[in-house]
């Protein structure tokens, strides 16, 4: 267990109009290591990837994703909804030794 | 005279003709799914049911230097009838199965990222509807140089 304390790059606006598309887009640093690659030791190095990432807006869990080792290393995602609330994005990664991240943004949302 | 004349004639006939069979394929200009490699995968993620090409969109460049990171995006078609799910499948990687993405609203039903490309291959978008409907969208990407061969990055088995 630990926590990724991986920069993490995230563009999301503070407030967005009722009503219009927000888009939120992520950067990670994390190497995606696929399992397939064969190290200077002449052995494989082990799989070490991203597993999972989570959005959720308002207490609503809007998106979720399964990330696999076709993923390129250090991870940029890009989604996007639309503004209906004042309310927390909070995203959640997770990678398969069991390392989190977790980000919180606060979306305000004007008439 | 005559017969050289008509060589030639033969010769640029058949480079044309050699053109325009070929380049149309490789460009992906008339890109049609093939879905064939994909047939196990699809029966592991879906079932019986096989997807069909629409309703879905996938946009990726044709040619890429690179596979080792790859620009795509993919998206529901209509925003009024949204995809709950979108999936995203490379053939001929070591592990067709790329990624996957639920949606609920005020979600969008679409999303961008940067992906590892083996080899050229059909890129293949499948979205899943709530109904249990399934669309696809395929696109040809020419990689001129996969993502398990640059030496930068270690050597890959298989």
């Amino acid at each position: 267990m630990g926590t990724l304390s991986l920069p993490v790059r995230l563009a999301l606006p503070e407030e967005a109009q009722a009503g219009s598309v927000v888009s939120l887009r992520l950067l990670l640093q994390h190497p995606m290591e696929t399992g397939y690659r064969i190290g200077e030791d002449g052995a494989r190095i082990p799989r070490h990837i991203l597993t999972t990432l989570r959005v959720s807006y308002g207490n609503r869990m809007i998106a979720n994703l399964t990330l696999r080792p076709a993923i390129a290393a250090n991870p940029y995602l890009a989604l996007s909804f639309i503004a209906d609330q004042t309310g927390l994005v909070t995203l959640e990664v997770e990678d398969d030794r069991g390392a989190k991240l977790m980000e919180t943004r606060l979306l305000t949302v004007v008439p | 005279m005559a017969e050289r004349l008509t060589r030639r004639q033969v010769l640029a006939g058949g480079g044309g003709a050699l053109t325009l069979t070929v380049l149309p394929q490789a460009l992906g200009a008339a890109t049609v799914p093939e879905t064939g490699d994909l047939r196990a995968v699809f029966n592991a993620h879906f079932g019986d049911q096989v997807p069909t090409p629409g309703g879905v969109r996938l946009d990726v460049s044709r040619l890429v230097e690179s596979g080792l990171s790859v620009a795509v995006s993919l998206r529901g078609d209509d925003l009024k009838d949204p995809p709950e799910a979108l999936y995203l499948f490379m053939p001929r990687n070591p592990e067709p199965w790329g990624l996957e993405a639920h949606f609920q609203p005020p979600a969008l039903p679409e999303l961008a990222t940067r992906i590892r490309l083996s080899a050229t291959q059909n890129l293949t978008a499948v979205g899943r509807w709530a109904d249990g409907r399934l669309g696809l969208d395929s696109v040809t990407v020419l990689v001129t140089r996969g993502a398990c061969i640059d030496e930068n990055y270690g050597q890959w088995v298989r």
